[in-house]
């Protein structure tokens, strides 16, 4: 540390405001440097003759009672103010995170709506193959050609799924 | 030496008695706010002082501020910042005054011999047996605050009068901590050309 650097830092130094790294270099310095040690020590007995010599003025006696007259009528510190002032503050986030939350509530909202809609499809074909296929079967028996292999579209009532895959088209909500 | 290792002036328990006193005071508790006054508005009349020079308009000043900070309190998010907050209200209500004011023109009969404005002193508390060195002392330092640079006087006084922290003058009057720390400096260093033949004795 030279001496232009150790003055600079000087005012800090004696106003504890200096990391201690810094501190142990102004003292090194100082130690072993004459035209800082005056400095140093000058700027020390300004401080105390400011300190000691500034004028001071007195509260005039009647201070607080014309701040408490003001107080009285003003009630408690306002909240209002917080509350206007945590709102500005705020105010773009909670717009942006409102439009945010509504966007995806939209999203979510049309994506259940969609499969809502799509299962109901789904379960209203499937319904309708189990009823055509019962009343296919029901012709039979009244036919009596139950298990006749010289009528195919008979062939295998013991799986009714398989007729039910072939008439939807396939699972919907397979994508 | 100011300051204290988390950057605040005032001692920690201190700094814990003042966070209750404001806690209680945000619930509208009067004689909370009162130790407030009673600890701060002397100080605060002080430094207006400095920045308007003159007691009536710094007691007028300092009343505002009281009744300013009264009403925000609960804008203040850390109670043991409190200090630094009030310092900072009473200079911008020293500011609004200023910037509403008309500039104040010399007249003829201001000026001194050597057509330098004459700088009213106000009437200050003098103890009986005042010496006459003390009292030019006195008028020497006043004289030596009252010339320094706006800007220059509000750290000197928050730092060499007030004790505040450099973090807390950073916050009180808006700017980084380096420049605040080179302006004290700069301050302490006109000061002290002011003094300096006191500084022999």
């Amino acid at each position: 540390m030279d001496c232009r650097e150790c003055s600079l830092e000087m005012t800090a130094f004696l106003d504890g405001e200096l990391p201690q790294s810094r501190v142990s270099e102004v003292r090194s310095h100082v130690d072993t440097c004459p035209a800082c040690t005056r400095e140093l020590s000058d700027l020390r007995k300004t401080v105390a003759i400011v300190s000691a010599h500034h004028r001071r003025i007195d509260l005039h006696s009647a201070g607080w009672s014309k701040v408490l007259v003001q107080l009285e009528d003003t009630g408690k510190p306002s909240r209002q103010g917080w509350l206007v002032f945590g709102f500005a503050r705020w105010q773009p986030v909670a717009i942006a995170l409102t439009g945010f939350g509504l966007t995806v509530g939209l999203w979510s909202y049309q994506r259940h709506i969609e499969s809502r809609r799509a299962l109901e499809h789904y379960m209203i074909e499937y319904v309708q193959a189990r009823e055509a296929q019962e009343q296919s079967h029901r012709r039979l028996v009244d036919r009596g050609t139950v298990g006749d292999p010289a009528h195919p579209e008979t062939g295998d009532v013991e799986n009714p799924f398989l007729l039910v895959r072939h008439t939807t088209g396939g699972n919907p909500f397979r994508r | 030496m100011t300051g204290t290792a988390d950057g605040t002036g005032a001692p920690i328990d201190d700094r814990a008695l003042i966070a209750d006193w404001v806690k209680r005071a945000k619930k509208g508790d009067l004689d909370s706010y009162r130790r407030l006054y009673d600890r701060f508005a002397r100080r605060v009349l002080n430094f207006i002082y400095r920045m308007v020079n003159s007691p009536e308009e710094a007691e007028d000043l300092t009343q505002e501020t009281f009744v300013a900070v009264f009403r925000k309190l609960n804008t203040l998010k850390k109670n043991d910042r409190f200090e630094a907050w009030l310092f900072r209200i009473a200079r911008n209500f020293v500011y609004q005054k200023y910037r509403s004011r008309e500039p104040h023109l010399v007249s003829v009969e201001e000026l001194d011999e050597d057509g330098q404005p004459v700088t009213e002193i106000p009437e200050a508390r003098k103890g009986p047996g005042e010496s006459l060195e003390a009292q030019e002392l006195e008028d020497i330092v006043e004289g030596a605050i009252g010339s320094l640079p706006e800007k220059y006087r509000e750290v000197f006084v928050l730092s060499a009068i007030q004790h505040l922290s450099y973090q807390e003058i950073a916050d009180i009057v808006g700017r980084s901590l380096a420049s605040v720390k080179t302006d004290i400096h700069r301050a302490r260093l006109a000061v002290r050309r002011q003094v300096k033949d006191y500084l022999r004795v």
